[in-house]
Order: C-alpha cells, then structure tokens, then sequence
C-alpha cells in the first residue's frame, strides 16, 4: 500500500515535472518564434535598411566636361581624370613623418602638409590633382588616414593658341573666362550616382540586373575659330609687337559671308594650363583684349563717314572738297592733315586720308543722321558675340556733340570701338551693306562629336544699300593701290582693300592726347572683288614707327597671304614669273606635246644641250648679279588682259560663236 | 496474419472477380516504397538546394568580376583619353612649326616659289 501510494506520489511529481518541462520548452519556442517574429516581420524594414547601409555604397559614374573643338575638329580643351588627395586628421599615427614623406614627393614644404593633416577638420585636401606619378607613389605609402579621390583636370593641348578665347576653369571646374564661362550649363558635366554592393573587405560586386553605365561626356562645343589661322595670326601679331615695342596688339580675322570669327588674338598671350596666382582684383587673368578694350578708330572710321554721306546723298563720288592746304580751323580747333593737299574728290579723300575733307563731310551730314549710322553699324552697342566681357565701346550720347566732335568724329577721335566692332562694321561694306552677328561658337555637340544644335549669324538690318557699299568698297580699293596709304598691302597675287588709321591716344594722366603714343590700326578685307576674309589688325603704342600702313597692314599682308591659300581661295591675279632656280615645264618638249595632243616636233640634235647650256648661263649670270635672260617672260597684267578680245578665254562650240558656261 | 488469414471464413464473393478491391501491398513493399520515394524527394532537395546555393555563388562571383571588369574599363577609358589629349598636344601648331624650323630647317615658301595649278 505504503509501496503504491509512493509510486503514486513518485509518478505524479514526475507528471508534474514533466508538464513543467513541456510548458517551458513550448514557452522557450514561443518566445523564439516571437522574437523572430518580431524580427522578421514587425522591424523587417528597419533590419533591412540597416542591412543595406552596411552592404550598399553609391559611386558616381563620371560625366567628363565637354570638349571644345576648333572648327576643324581638333581638340582645344580636354578634361582627364586626376587624382587628389585627402585625409582625415585625427586617423594620421604620425603626422610629422607623414608630412615629410609627403613634402617629398608633392614638393611642398613639409610644415605646411604638416599644419594641414594636425588640423581639428575631419577631412582636408593636402594636395589637388596631383599628377599620375605623385598619386602612384602615395598611393604605395599606405598611410591610413590618406586617401585619394577621383577629380577632372582640364588641358588645353595647343596651349596659348586661341587661350583667350576658349577660356579657363577654376579647380572645381567651372568656367571662368571665355567660351568655358559663356557654355558653362553645356559643357558642365553631370556625374550619374549608382548603387553597388561591397562584401565585408570592402569590395566592390555588382549584382544589379543591368550592367553599370559607362562613362560618359557631356556636351561639347565646336568654334568657329580655327587653329591654323590662330597661329598665323598670333604669329604675326608678335613678330609686328616685337619690332616695333608696342604695348599691346590685336587681331580679328572674320570669314566674309558667314561672320564667322575664324581667329581673334591679343597680344600679350594667354595660356591657359598656366593660371597665375590673382595678386589683386585687377588682375585681368585671361581677357580678351580684342571684345573688352575700346581704341580710338582713327582713319579708319573715314570710310563708315563715307557710307554715311554718300547712303544720304549727301555728297556724291565726283564731288570735290577743299583741304586747306593740310590746316584748317574748323568748330574753333585746328585739324591737321599728315600731308596737306589741295581739292581732293571724295574717293580721294579716302585715299590719301584727309582729316580735313573728313571733317567737312561729317559736318555737311550732320550729328542727327551720323549718329544714326555710328550705332547701325554697331558702334556703341554689344554685337551679341558668345563671349563674356564684351565692351560696348564708347559712343557719346548724340544730344551732347559738340560741333568739335561731331568734326573729329568724321576721322575717328572722341570715338571708342573694339576691334571686333571695328571688324564686323567693315563687314558691313564688305558684304553689301548688312549687318550680322559675328559669332565664335559654330554647334553644340552631344558626347559622341554629333552635331544638336547649329548656331549662325543673324542678319538682323541693313545699313547702306548696295550701291553705296559698292562705292565706298572701290574708295577702299584705291587706298591699296599706288599713292594710297597702304600701297602694298595686297598679298601676292591676290587684290584687297582696306582702311589704315592712325589714332592718338588719350594721356590718362594729363586727359589731352599724348604726342609721343598712337595706335596703328589696318582693317579690309582680301579678295578685293569677292570678299573671303577681313581682317583687323590694331596696334598700340608703337614705338619707332606710327602709321597704321607701316606697323599694321604688313601683319594684315602676310594674315592674308597665309590664311587665303590655307582656305582654297585661289589667286585672282597671274603669278608672277617663277624664279629661274625652279624647273618649268617645257612647253616644246615632246612629252607636253603628247599630253596636250598635238604632234611632236622632231627634235634638233644639241637641242637639249644647248637649253641645258642656257641654264647653266642663267645660273652663273644671278650668281654674278645679272639679270637672268632665260625664264624672262611678260606675264600679262590684269588690264592687259581685259584689253584683249573678250573671246580669247570663252569657251568655244562648233563655229558658231562663243558661248560662255 | 497469416494464421488471421487462413483461419478466415471463406465467403461466396471471389476476391479476383471484385475489381473494387485492392489488396494492400505487404507492409515492407510499403516502407520500401515511401523510404524511397523520400530518398529521391531528398536527393532532389539536395540536388535543388546545392544547385541554388550554387547560382548564388555565381552570382556573387560574376559580381565581384564584373566590378573588376567595370574598373579595369574605366582605367582604360582614363588611359585612352590621356592619350587622346597627348596626340592633340603633338598637332599643336606652334610645336610643329618649331620643329619644321628647327629640325627640318623648313621655311615658308617665298611668293616666287610657288606655281598655281588651275
């Protein structure tokens, strides 16, 4: 009985133990499931944001700045990846050793590294866009607390070729000067942030669906400038400042038909992979002196006088006009004349440019219409180029000429322009007598060279009708012609026209003209008949030499003699003889005559021997100072040809007459 | 039971003829049947499971060389413009008219030296 109630009792506490245990262990389940429950389902966003913050990191996929190409596709800015370096200070061990390993291969002064890396800001730069040598070599340092990160440099290969025109960045890339600032929302690039997964090394892995974008370009700029021109212009334009000391110097070479700028530089150059420290606010880093500093015109304003009488009728070409002598009071100031002549025609006085025959005419024509026509053609105005910085010049108001002014006004003094001004003004009377925007940037490229946007010029008004730029173009023929006052500026072979001047230059100091500083000015445009390119070229404070026909027209003469065949214009006037040290063809051998079909004549025995004598003769009679005899052949003149009969050159059909394609 | 069986009473239905009726396969047949059916279920689990722990690996293989792949192409895209920019510096004018002047002793041609072909 005892036996049976103990195992009752036995057997019931192991029941009860049992059930305890059961109970516990479902409740130890429970609690786990719960738990995961609670994991998994109520904080499931929380744990996979958390997940996902250690798992995940963005890069940025880079978007290079966009190229500027010249107008033949040849690169002028470029942006490539350059490493910088940073580092946090408080994670440098030693940054006494640090910053003089580092000093060594960035070539700083230690202390300074040194000041930075001690520094209480988490992160610092110690050195911007390093070059690829110095990242390598920092790079197997393996300093903890340095890093290098990825940035853009930007190059410009042809260096101060066309420098003022395209332009510089700051290290952060964006645009500052030139075509960098004025298509900075072009050019600027866009980095593409992407998501990536890194393991717990730090690795990177891709495991998105579609492949990570490539790096791209962002949109580039194609000028209208073009380099070659550039450098021929640049070139001369030094030569030109070198021997005559002047102080500064300025070029604009524009296409005729188009407004396009195919080159504009100003002497002293600028290269902008080289951007001096800005000592003071003054400092004009990079300006272009051709868009954003006003001259005194001189002269060459005469001719947009002339537009303007002869556009009015005020006065007509055969009209002749009293020069005094070369002195003469007019308005209560003496006007002088650099030679004084007598009665001059109204061409002639474009010629041999009076100052007085310019005077007489501006106040025949009166300060209302010749203001009127100063601002038609652009003068006191923006012309609307893509630059930035662009001066308006300096043009009086009209209401305040005095008669004085309105005198001097006809030979460009109390006037302001720019010599881009100057320019697209000439290439009114060039081009018939309409004015257009000039502009430097030609298309908008997207990141694979295609053009998306085309820009061009805007004929916006017309100033003088045809027939008066017809006029006025034939006055400035004759100044490139014998007694004009840039006689020899026509390149050879080809014809111009053009204008010389030769301005004063206001003293700042004592506010009246300095005798001992002018500025030297040659503005046209070669071909003379069909006009392909005009050219200004302005010269400051010559030293030596002051006339715009001595220092000015030889850099616009050898511009042109350059350019012109670069561009495929062919020469409009006979070659001259070639010297005798080139070979000619011999029109009487039998080889041309076979080519040209004609029979061929038997050849005299000694024939070729005694032409072979005759050249040896020739060569031994210029080595002695003779006048070679052998290649002396006429070449026939312009005038002499079209003195001959007109049929001469036509083509001819059958017997019936010429018919001219 | 198989003393159950034959100690049954015989009853007048033939069991052949009913087609109703299907004997139950021995007990073991039956144990044999379902530890292999779960053996095979379990082999292609197994199969299925390494199959798929496999694909992953693959997948974070293909990842960790695709990455690889991605910044080996944009150093060589990095190259490929440094060199770019290098042979823009190499048609620089002014470096090529030293050298014309200076290595090759070249010269503008004078006006008389040169002949139109029309």
């Amino acid at each position: 009985m005892e036996r049976r109630e103990q195992r009752k009792s036995l057997n019931s506490r192991y029941r009860s133990c049992r059930v305890i245990f059961h109970f516990v262990v479902i409740a130890g389940l429970c609690a786990i499931v719960a738990k995961a429950f609670h994991l998994q389902v109520i904080k499931h966003s929380f744990w996979v944001n958390r997940a996902n913050a250690c798992l995940n990191t963005k890069f940025t996929v880079p978007a290079y700045r966009g190229t500027i190409y010249d107008k033949q596709g040849r690169v002028l800015s470029y942006s490539v990846p350059q490493r910088s370096l940073y580092g946090f200070g408080g994670q440098i061990g030693d940054p006494a050793r640090t910053a003089v390993l580092l000093g060594r291969i960035l070539d700083e002064p230690a202390p300074a590294i040194e000041k930075k890396l001690t520094s209480s800001n988490h992160f610092v730069w110690i050195k911007r866009q390093l070059t690829d040598q110095q990242a390598i070599e920092i790079e197997k340092l393996k300093i903890p607390g340095l890093n290098l990160a990825d940035e853009y440099k930007r190059f410009y290969p042809y260096r101060q070729v066309g420098g003022q025109i395209v332009g510089f960045v700051n290290i952060d890339g964006v645009g500052i000067e030139g075509i960098e600032k004025s298509f900075d929302d072009v050019l600027q690039g866009k980095p593409i942030p992407v998501c990536q997964v890194r393991d717990g090394g730090r690795k990177p892995l891709w495991l998105n669906a579609s492949a990570p974008p490539d790096p791209a370009e962002s949109c580039g700029v194609r000028l209208t400038l073009d380099t070659f021109i550039q450098y021929i212009a640049e070139n001369e334009l030094e030569k030109t400042v070198q021997k005559y000391r002047a102080r500064s110097a300025e070029v604009v070479v524009m296409a005729a038909e188009t407004r396009e700028v195919l080159a504009m530089a100003s002497w002293p150059f600028f290269d902008p992979n080289i951007i001096p420290e800005k000592k003071d606010s003054k400092d004009e880093i990079g300006r272009d002196h051709a868009i954003s500093d006003a001259f005194e015109p001189g002269s060459t304003f005469k001719v947009f006088l002339m537009s303007a009488a002869l556009d009015q009728n005020m006065v007509r070409i055969n009209d002749r006009i009293n020069c005094e002598g070369g002195k003469c009071m007019l308005a209560g100031h003496l006007i002088n004349d650099v030679h004084g002549h007598g009665w001059l025609t109204v061409q002639e006085v474009i010629k041999y440019s009076s100052n007085i025959g310019a005077a007489k005419i501006a106040l025949h024509l009166g300060s209302e219409k010749y203001s009127r026509y100063i601002h038609d053609f652009g003068f006191g105005s923006l012309t609307g180029i893509d630059l930035p910085g662009e001066f308006k010049g300096l043009v009086r108001p009209q209401k305040r000429w005095r008669p004085i002014d309105l005198a001097v006004t006809g030979f460009g003094q109390s006037i302001g322009v720019t010599p881009l001004q100057l320019t697209n003004a000439i290439a009114v009377i060039a081009c018939g007598g309409e004015y257009g925007t000039p502009i430097i940037a030609g298309n908008v490229l997207d990141g694979q060279g295609r053009s998306i946007r085309e820009i061009q010029s805007t004929r916006t008004r017309r100033v003088i009708s045809r027939k008066t730029a017809d006029q006025v173009r034939a006055m400035m023929e004759l100044v490139t012609e014998e007694g004009g006052t840039a006689a020899h500026v026509a390149p050879e072979g080809y014809t111009a026209a053009g204008k010389t001047g030769t301005a004063q230059v206001m003293d700042k100091a004592t506010r009246h003209y300095a005798s001992d500083k002018y500025t030297s000015i040659f503005t046209g445009y070669v071909p003379a008949d069909h006009p392909k390119l005009i050219i200004s070229v302005v010269v400051h404070e010559p030293q030596g030499a002051i006339y715009g026909g001595v220092v000015a027209a030889p850099a616009f003469r050898e511009i042109a003699a350059k350019a012109l065949p670069y561009l495929g214009v062919m020469p409009s006037v006979p070659n001259p003889a070639p010297s005798p040290n080139i070979r000619a063809a011999d029109a009487a051998s039998a080889d041309v005559k076979r080519a040209s079909g004609q029979k061929a004549v038997v050849e005299k025995p000694g024939a070729k021997l005694a032409q072979k004598t005759a050249l040896k003769k020739s060569a031994s009679t210029k080595s002695s100072g003779a006048v070679p005899v052998v290649a002396k052949k006429t070449q026939p003149t312009a005038k002499a040809i079209l003195r001959e009969a007109p049929g001469k050159y036509s083509l001819k059909i059958g017997e019936q007459g010429a018919r001219v394609y | 039971m198989k003393k159950a069986r034959d100690s049954a009473p015989t009853f007048s239905i033939k069991l052949e003829s009913d087609p109703g009726f299907q004997q139950r396969a021995p007990a073991p047949v039956r144990m044999g049947a379902w530890l292999a059916s779960a053996i095979i279920l379990g082999a292609v689990f197994v199969v299925c499971a390494v199959f798929y722990v496999w694909l992953y690996v693959q997948q974070i293989q293909n990842g960790y060389r695709l990455s690889r792949v991605y910044e080996e192409g944009e150093l060589l895209s990095t190259v490929q413009r440094k060199l770019t920019l290098e042979w823009s510096r190499f048609r620089d004018p002014q470096r090529l008219g030293e050298i014309g002047r200076n290595q090759f002793g070249l010269a503008p041609p004078r006006p008389d030296q040169k002949v139109v072909m029309r």
